[in-house]
This record gives structure tokens, C-alpha cells and sequence, in this order.
């Protein structure tokens, strides 16, 4: 043992000797005192000792119970359900490490450097026989210290080196993770270290409710929602579509759509954006301007990249989150577009127009002119729907399916689970001749909720398209074309569909039933036709409409698909589509070699790369930051508690008052036994002025007197008024 | 001008015969007869006053003097004012047992140099209940011999250690005089022994007055006090007692020795207080249930106060034996 100040120690070693001395200095030898009645005495003596006997053992009992309770008090004991529990106290230490948590401060630390220190000092502070676990809240999360330590230097070693990942903080998931915790005996406290800010909390996820062993409550604490207002622009997202005509000349010619977002406060200011990458020519920046209040921006970019592909990345000036202000996006290389079409081919050869099926006419939509560059462009396959199999979905980026009733019944998930890794399937209606009931399995393995009848109805009188048709990604760039081609388009024959959300219709008739359907079905798409674009159900083949509408459903369809298979941190993984990738390299991770179709969730940005068994790199794919965790807002600390409020009641603490409080919920019950300590201290000094003194009498008894005593106080009196 | 209303006269008696003036008194003699005329002084009314007694002289009306005792006669004859003075018809034997054992050394009221007193003070110097016991002795004797009744004197502890036989002679008080202020202070208290040797020399019915502490078994005193009753005696019992063992107000935990030779006991003054005060009151109030039982007088003196009640009681007891009365 050491002292911080020695001379304090010996100080107080001299204090101590000071009582000692003047006990020494003033005892007295007493000397005998001559009595007379000393036989009176010796009977006051033996009456004495049996009263004093109770009065004995109640002063000791008290002394006894002052002892007890003062013992008691410097254990600490624990109020509440606390009291009675065994086995060491558990810490789960939930540790904001998303995005969010990556904003910089005044003193140049992160957030998480600042959390991080206060955890640290959390763990140093507790006793030695307590144990920690800590989980990581930036999505995706996972376990820092997954079984409880009692090694607190460790459990602090691990924080050292932690850094902010781009993924959104899942607290929600978090303390799902620190419940399978709690079932350990003893007490459990789940403390969460976290700036609380918007893009801390999801609104639409609620925390668990967490609870200990036998349904035993859980001390729940958290850091107080910070008050530091910030800014922070961030990338939110980048949109590229290459022009219908970007084939000619060099290099494609491609639009690059960038939106930026604001949160936190909204003073003026400006923001440069760049825009880089390996597949591009240089670009000039361009600049933003934020008025006041001003939220949202968009900036676009008109680029050439090479026919190859590559990465373009849009960087803006750093800010107080630095962490989503870059993104990354993908650009194909000019590789030809694979189109499958699945029909009978009964009448091949036919040029019979009223006898061409409605694949037939995709396939002239597609191919329009004999034009090299876009024969180049787009390979177009055929194939009969009854031998039909996985393999001939390999490389194809779009299936037309005219005969959907034909396809084999164990199609249909292999089918499935191609779109969902961004192959697009446009569905025909079959026609006049039905072989099986084929829509409802094939929309149940898509799990879309649409009502497909199984006959088509005739149309009568015939219909149009509507001019006013509801705004679709399919059909961005024809918007402004449809209001003059779509009425002129006539329908005689239709398949009634129902149930269809407006998200889902592409186009719809005059009288509001949808004729072209459009569902994203995970990196994919599923686009259905209630009308068969043949003769017998509509002029739509034969009208200026139908080549632009196919065209955009392919180069579209393409494009939204591409965008899907992009990864963001903690939230999606990015989908290999080609079937000859073996090993991919990940940002963060290194080199994985692929044993399934999913990839493991993304924890940090950048370029991720699969290579085939001969190590060429066969395909590209990006990871982002999850930029709805970027909000910088504040939060009141009553909207956290009432979002908290799900899983307990939980306690704020800031740095300041954690160790007041953390001393006040420890030593609460001290506190009330010291208190009952120096009440019974003080019974003890009464009760043993009362036994010495006989009692509290304040008149005490003058004893006897003798027949000459009363002239004697008289003449006390009378000499006292003289 | 002269107070001469009886309560102002009966305190500036006893406050005349407080031991702190009797004690800077050097002479025995002196001091009795301080005593015993300053009792005097303070009553109004002679305590002779009613007595059957026998006429002795004329003395002339001083102012004050009560006019049922103007002889009118003479008036009638002389024109003057005559009062009858009278003279006791029967005298009464005194006997006076003064305790001198050890424990009457006891005293706490500190004395000054040069005060007079006994051995005992003048040793530790304090005013003693014997020193008490001593001025009240004397007085007794002194009073009992101014109305020419017969004195005798007796100092005892285990027994009787000094004695001056009843007589009304001039030497009588001589003697007294020189016994009480000789006689050692020491030894235990024997009272049944005393008893019996004061009865074997004593025939006639005696007044015995008692002066002392009581500091024995009440048995004892009782068995002794129904041997003087048997024997048609009349007894007054003074107890002298210190005024710190009446009260026994002392703080400093010390260890007590007795003064008999009962050893010594560390005791600590205020936790045993008030046992100490019920077990003293209880001694007294059976030692006065034992006198007033027997038809004695009892009266418990405080040696920091007074001696004139004691003179008081002596005189009263006196008037009712001379009307052939007994008390209780």
C-alpha cells in the first residue's frame, strides 16, 4: 500500500496521538475516599448490579445492532430486487459503433473515441468480481465480448482500436443480443453508451423487453442523449442511366443522378462535388449552394465512361460525419444484353402478322432495325417452355415467358430465385388455350400478392390506354411521350387482374385496370402483361408505343436490377449474379471463396471484387454506407425513453453524474442503515446517560435532609439575597 | 431597632448556633453556653411557662413580658408592676450518650485554622458529626444543668469508653467539658453493649439522649432501645448524619473505604445514587419507626446545619415528662 500524500498519513498518525496524550496527562490516581455509611453503600452497590444487569445487555444489544447495521452500510447492499440475489453482478455494455457514431467533434476525437473512453472508465471502476460483456450496435451486430469477462483490462483492450463502421446503429438488435444474455445468475445491468441521435433510432423497430432470469428486472441504464447541435451533408444516393442511343459514337455516354441530403442544422454554406472514377474521363465539380433550411439537393452529371465499365465514385467536401460522404456506383461495360424468350414455336417462319405471338413481336421490338450496333447490343435466344431448365437462365438478363402455363411446375422457384438476383421475367398472358392454373404458384414463389384470373375477358367496346399513366421507374424517360401514344392504343381482350398496389401498374387502361405490372422482386423484377401484346388483344404491337415500351422495360429493368445488387453496410449484401465467380474480395475482409449465394453482410465500404477459378475478375459490385443512419438530429431524451420504453425503464447518465449516481444506487440502502446507525448511536448515548445518571429525571433528588435543614435553606436564601 | 418578632428571633438563633460560628468557638464551655442561650434567646415563650411549678421570686415588668404572669397584688398594693417567677418542683436525671466511634470521623464541611473542635476535626480537617455531636452534647448538659437537673455523660463505640456520673454539682459540667474534648474517635459501634453498661449504672428514670450516627444495624438499635423501655427510661435519638451522606451528591467514580474497617469498593457515585439514597432512607425511616414505636423521639440532624433543634426537641420532651406525659 502507498499514499498520494505521505505527509497527511504521519499527519494524521500524530493526530491520532494527540487524544492518547491527554488521556495519558489528565488520569488520575484517585485516592480512597473515606465513608462512614459504608454499609449502605455496599447495599446500594448489590441493588445496583441486578438493575445494571437488563441495563447491560440492552446497551449491548444496541451496540450489538450498530455494529451489525454498520457493517451492513460498508458492504454497500443493493436496494431492490437486487437484494437476496447471488452470484456476481453482469454489465452489458451495448457500444454505439454505427455511422452515427462517426461524427467528429470539437476536440477532434469521434464519438466513438468519446464513448469508448467512458465505457473504459465505466469497466475500471467496477469491482474486480464483475463481469462484462460487450456488443457492438453498428449494424451489422455482433458480439465484441461475447461471454462475460471479469478481465476488465482485456474487456478495455478490445475497445482500443474499435472505429465507426458506415452501417446504421441497430439498438434494437442490440439489446436483442445483450437479452440472451440475462438468463446468468446474478444481478444484470444492460448500460448503453450511445449519442442518441435520429440515426440512432429505428422508429420502426422497438427494443426487446428484457428481463433476468425468473423474470427478474434488469438496471437499465444509458448515456444521455447528447445536446450538441451538427451538420452533416451526406451522399445519399447516385442514380445512372445510360442514353438509348449511348451505343454510337465513343465511349457510352452515361447520366449520372446525384442526390445529397441534409440533416442536423441548415445554415448557408456550400458544398463541392466530385466525381471520380476508373471507367470515366475527368469532370468538373460541381457546386451546391444551401440556402437556410434547405434540406435536399440533386446534382446531375452527363459523363462518358468506357465501354468496359468500371467504378464512379461522388465525393463532397468533409463534414462532421465523414463516413457517408463518399459513394460508390457500378457502371456495366457494354456487354451484349441476353434476352430469352420462352414459347412454343408453332409457327416459326410465319409472317403472318395476326399469328405472331406476343413474344414474337418483343423479339421485333427489341431488334427494330437490322442495325449492327444494336444487333451487337442485344442477343435474343429462344427457347420452348417445356424444357426449360435452370441452365438456360445462365448469362440472361431478361426472360420473356410467353407460355407460362407450359413451364415445367418445378420451375417456378428456380425462376424465382433468378430474379431475385436481379434477372428480369416478363410474363405473357397464354393465350385462348390454358393448360394448368398457372399464376397463383407462380406469383406465391415470387411472393407477389396479385389476383391473376385464369381466363381472359373479351373488351367490349374495346379500350384505350390512358392518356394519364401513373408515374413508374420502367417508364421515367417515356413519360413525357406516353401522353400522346399511349390513347392511341386499342384493347380488345384483357386478363383481369386484382389486388395490384398503385406502386405496381405501369400502364393502365381507360378505365383504370392496369395493363402492363411491374414488381421488384429482390435484385430483380417481375413485369406481367394482363394484355398479350398479339393482335387478337391489342393493336399495341403495331403502334408507335410498343418498341420505345420494350426497349425501356430491357435498359431500365437492366439498370434497377444493377442498382440492387449493390451492397450497404450492415443492411444488404451484394448479389453475385455470375454463376463462375469462386472467390470474392471483400472490403475489410479479404478474400472469400464463395460456397454459397449469399455473400456475408457487408461491414465496411468499397469495391467488392469476384474472380472466377482462374483469378480473372469476372464481376464488380460496390458497398455503401447506410445513409439513413447519418441523421444527426437531436433527440429529446423523453423521445429515446419513450423509445426505450419497450424493453424497461431506463435511467439516463452523463459523465459527470455517473459516479454520483452509480455511488447513490449502490450505498442507497448504506445511506438509510447509516442514518439508522447514528439514530441508535444516539439511543445508546441516552440510554447510558439514562443508566449512569439513574434516569432523565432534570430535577434530580436532592436526598434526605435532617430536622435542622430547613433553617439551614432559609439561611441560604437570606445570605444569598444580601 | 430590634426585630423581635419570633421567626426573626428563632433564625438569628440558629443561625447564631450554625456550626460555622459554634466551630470557630475554642472553648467547650463557651460555646455550650452560646449555644444553649442563644436557643434561649430565640424562643418567645419560656418553656417553663405552664409547668407545675413552685413560686420563687419577683422581678420587675420589662416590656414584652407576658401580662398574665403580672402579680396584681402588688400592683394593687405598690403601684408597680411585679412579675411571679417560679421554681421547677421535681428535677429530671439526664443522661447523654455521645457515639465516638469511628465512623463519626466522617465530615465534609471544611474548617478553618485556628477553628476549635475535637481531635477528629482538627485531624482531617473537617467539621465531623462528631464535632456535631460534641457541640450538641455539651449543649444538652449545659441547658439540663442551668435547670439544675442532673447530667451525666457517657462516650461509647464498642462500649462505654468515657463517662462523667449524673450530678448537679458546679464540677459536673467541668468534667463534661473535658471528656468531650479528650476522647478519642475510633473503634466499631456496639450499641446493645453500650446499653447494658449505661443501665447498670443508672437506677432511677432517666431522659438518655442518644447523639449519634446510627450507622448500625437497626436490630441492634432496636434491641438496646427495648431494653431502655423495659426499664421505664425515656430516650431521644439524634442522629447525626453528614450532609454528603445524606445527599450523597458526588461525581468522580473513586474507590470507598470504610471507616469500620469494612474494606474498600470502587463505585462509581452516579450510577449508584439513588440506590444509595433508598437504601439510607430506608435505614432511617426504620430506625425512626423503631423509636416512635417504643415512644421515643427521634430527629435526624444534618452536620452542616444547626444545633438549636436538637436543644429544641431536648427542652419540649423535657415540659411533657414534667407533666408526666410520654410521648407517642
Amino acid at each position: 500500500m502507498t499514499f498520494v500524500t505521505t505527509s497527511l498519513a504521519i499527519a494524521g498518525v500524530i493526530a491520532a496521538a494527540i487524544p492518547i496524550l491527554v488521556h495519558i496527562l489528565l488520569r488520575r490516581r484517585r485516592k480512597p475516599m473515606q465513608w462512614a455509611a459504608m454499609s449502605l453503600l455496599i447495599e446500594a452497590a448489590r441493588r445496583h448490579r441486578r438493575k445494571a444487569r437488563l441495563e447491560q445487555i440492552i446497551l449491548l444489544t444496541v451496540r450489538a445492532i450498530m455494529l451489525i447495521l454498520l457493517g451492513a452500510a460498508l458492504a454497500q447492499p443493493l436496494l431492490g430486487e437486487r437484494i437476496g440475489m447471488t452470484g456476481e453482478r453482469t454489465t452489458h455494455l451495448v457500444l454505439d459503433d454505427g455511422i452515427i457514431s462517426g461524427i467528429v467533434e470539437a476536440d477532434g476525437r469521434t464519438s466513438l473515441e468519446r464513448q469508448v473512453a467512458e465505457a473504459s472508465d465505466f469497466i475500471e471502476s467496477l469491482p474486480s468480481d464483475e463481469r462484462v460483456s460487450i456488443i457492438l450496435a453498428g449494424a451489422p451486430v455482433r458480439f465484441l465480448i461475447e461471454s462475460p469477462t471479469s478481465d476488465h483490462r482485456s474487456a478495455i483492450r478490445a475497445m482500443e482500436n474499435l472505429q465507426a463502421r458506415e452501417g446504421t446503429t441497430d439498438i434494437a438488435t442490440a439489446l436483442e443480443f445483450a437479452e440472451s444474455g440475462l438468463d446468468q445468475e446474478g444481478a444484470q445491468e444492460v448500460r448503453i453508451y450511445s449519442d442518441f441521435r435520429r440515426g440512432s433510432i429505428d422508429d420502426r423497430r422497438r427494443p426487446p423487453v428484457l428481463h433476468g432470469p425468473m423474470g427478474a428486472s434488469v438496471d437499465l441504464t444509458a448515456s444521455m442523449p447528447i445536446s450538441e447541435p451538427t451538420s452533416n451533408i451526406q451522399v445519399a444516393s447516385i442514380k445512372t442511366a445510360r442514353s438509348p442511343l449511348s451505343t454510337l459514337g465513343t465511349g457510352d455516354l452515361l447520366l449520372v443522378e446525384v442526390r445529397l441530403r441534409r440533416t442536423g442544422l441548415t445554415p448557408e454554406t456550400v458544398s463541392n462535388i466530385r466525381l471520380e472514377g476508373d471507367a470515366m474521363s475527368g469532370v468538373e465539380n460541381r457546386r451546391v449552394e444551401w440556402s437556410p433550411g434547405r434540406t435536399e439537393a440533386k446534382v446531375d452529371f452527363q459523363v462518358r465512361v468506357d465501354t468496359d465499365g468500371g467504378v464512379l465514385e461522388v465525393a463532397i467536401d468533409p463534414d462532421s460525419l465523414p463516413l457517408d460522404d463518399r459513394r460508390l456506383v457500378t457502371v456495366e461495360g457494354r456487354e451484349p444484353t441476353r434476352v430469352l424468350l420462352v414459347d412454343r414455336d408453332e409457327l416459326a417462319g410465319s409472317t403472318r402478322l395476326d399469328r405472331l405471338h406476343g413474344t414474337d413481336w418483343f423479339e421485333r421490338a427489341l431488334l427494330p432495325l437490322p442495325d449492327a450496333a444494336i444487333a451487337e447490343a442485344i442477343t435474343i435466344d429462344r427457347v420452348d417452355p417445356a424444357t426449360i431448365n435452370g441452365r438456360d437462365l445462365e448469362g440472361t438478363s431478361m426472360v420473356v415467358i410467353g407460355r407460362p402455363d407450359l413451364l415445367p411446375p418445378d420451375f417456378d422457384p428456380t425462376l424465382a430465385s433468378w430474379i431475385r438476383r436481379g434477372g428480369i421475367a416478363v410474363v405473357l398472358p397464354p393465350g385462348d388455350t390454358t393448360t394448368r392454373p398457372w399464376a397463383s404458384p407462380l406469383l406465391e414463389a415470387l411472393d407477389v400478392p396479385w389476383a391473376v384470373s385464369l381466363e381472359p375477358t373479351m373488351v367490349d367496346p374495346p379500350r384505350s390506354l390512358s392518356a394519364a399513366q401513373p408515374s413508374s421507374a420502367l417508364t421515367t424517360l417515356l413519360d413525357a411521350e406516353l401522353v400522346e401514344l399511349a390513347p392511341s392504343v386499342r384493347i380488345d381482350r384483357r386478363l383481369p387482374v386484382d389486388d395490384v398496389p398503385d406502386g405496381d401498374v405501369v400502364l393502365r387502361d381507360d378505365q383504370g385496370d392496369p395493363v402492363v405490372l411491374d414488381a421488384p422482386i429482390g435484385a430483380g423484377r417481375l413485369v406481367f402483361f394482363a394484355v398479350n401484346p398479339e393482335l387478337e388483344w391489342t393493336d399495341l404491337p403495331v403502334r408507335p408505343l410498343m418498341v420505345p415500351l420494350v426497349q425501356e422495360i430491357v435498359r431500365q429493368g437492366s439498370a434497377l436490377s444493377r442498382r440492387e445488387v449493390d451492397g450497404v453496410v450492415g443492411l444488404r449484401r451484394p448479389l453475385i449474379r455470375m454463376s463462375n465467380v469462386a472467390t470474392v474480395m471483400l472490403p475489410g475482409s479479404g478474400s472469400q471463396t464463395v460456397t454459397s449465394e449469399e455473400l456475408p453482410m457487408p461491414e465496411r465500404t468499397g469495391m467488392v471484387e469476384g474472380y472466377d477459378l482462374g483469378g480473372n475478375l469476372v464481376e464488380r459490385m460496390v458497398v455503401n454506407p447506410d445513409t439513413d443512419g447519418g441523421f444527426v438530429d437531436l433527440l429529446a431524451p423523453d423521445a429515446v425513453a419513450a423509445w426505450l420504453e419497450s424493453s424497461g425503464t431506463w435511467r439516463f447518465t452523463t459523465p459527470d453524474t455517473r459516479e454520483i449516481e452509480q455511488v447513490d444506487d449502490e450505498s442507497s440502502l448504506a445511506v438509510i442503515l447509516i442514518i439508522i446507525v447514528l439514530a441508535l448511536a444516539i439511543l445508546e448515548t441516552l440510554l447510558a446517560r439514562w443508566f449512569t445518571r439513574g434516569g432523565l429525571r432534570t430535577n434530580r433528588s436532592i436526598g434526605l435532609t435532617g430536622a435542622n435543614a430547613d433553617a439551614d435553606l432559609d439561611r441560604s436564601r437570606r445570605g444569598a439575597a444580601t | 431597632m430590634t426585630d423581635s418578632t419570633p421567626e426573626s428571633a428563632g433564625m438569628r438563633a440558629e443561625e447564631y448556633l450554625a456550626p460555622e460560628t459554634i466551630g470557630q468557638l475554642t472553648s467547650f464551655e463557651f460555646r455550650a453556653r452560646m449555644i444553649a442561650e442563644g436557643v434561649m434567646s430565640g424562643m418567645h415563650r419560656s418553656p417553663y411557662q405552664g409547668l407545675a411549678v413552685e413560686f420563687a421570686e419577683h422581678r420587675q415588668y420589662v416590656a414584652g413580658d407576658d401580662l398574665k404572669h403580672l402579680d396584681w397584688k402588688v400592683f394593687g398594693r405598690s403601684d408597680k408592676l411585679y412579675l411571679k417567677q417560679y421554681q421547677q418542683e421535681t428535677n429530671l436525671d439526664v443522661v447523654i450518650l455521645v457515639d465516638a466511634s469511628a465512623s463519626m470521623r466522617f465530615g465534609t464541611l471544611k474548617v478553618k485554622q485556628g477553628w476549635g473542635g475535637t481531635d477528629a476535626s482538627s485531624r482531617i480537617g473537617t467539621w465531623t458529626k462528631f464535632d456535631h455531636a460534641t457541640a450538641v452534647g455539651a449543649a444538652l448538659c449545659y441547658l439540663a444543668l442551668q435547670q439544675r437537673d442532673r447530667v451525666g455523660l457517657a462516650m461509647f463505640a464498642d462500649g462505654i469508653t468515657a463517662q462523667v456520673k449524673r450530678s448537679n454539682a458546679k464540677t459536673t459540667w467541668r468534667n463534661v467539658v473535658r471528656t468531650l474534648a479528650t476522647e478519642s474517635v475510633d473503634d466499631t459501634t456496639d450499641f446493645a453493649k453500650v446499653v447494658e453498661q449505661s443501665l447498670a449504672s443508672v437506677s432511677n428514670r432517666s431522659l438518655f439522649v442518644v447523639v449519634s450516627d446510627f450507622l448500625v444495624p437497626t436490630d441492634t438499635v432496636r434491641a438496646g432501645l427495648a431494653r431502655l423501655r423495659h426499664r421505664r427510661h425515656d430516650v431521644m435519638l439524634m442522629q447525626i448524619l453528614d450532609r454528603q451522606e445524606l445527599r450523597f451528591d458526588l461525581d468522580d467514580p473513586s474507590p470507598f473505604e470504610g471507616l469500620e474497617g469494612e474494606g474498600r469498593v470502587n463505585i462509581d457515585p452516579r450510577v449508584i445514587r439513588e440506590d444509595y439514597l433508598a437504601a439510607l432512607t430506608d435505614h432511617c425511616e426504620k430506625l425512626e419507626k423503631t423509636a416512635r414505636s417504643l415512644g421515643f423521639d427521634y430527629l435526624r440532624l444534618d452536620s452542616h446545619g444547626s444545633v438549636g433543634p436538637a436543644l429544641a426537641a431536648l427542652l419540649g420532651r423535657r415540659a411533657l415528662l414534667a407533666r408526666g406525659g410520654r410521648a407517642g
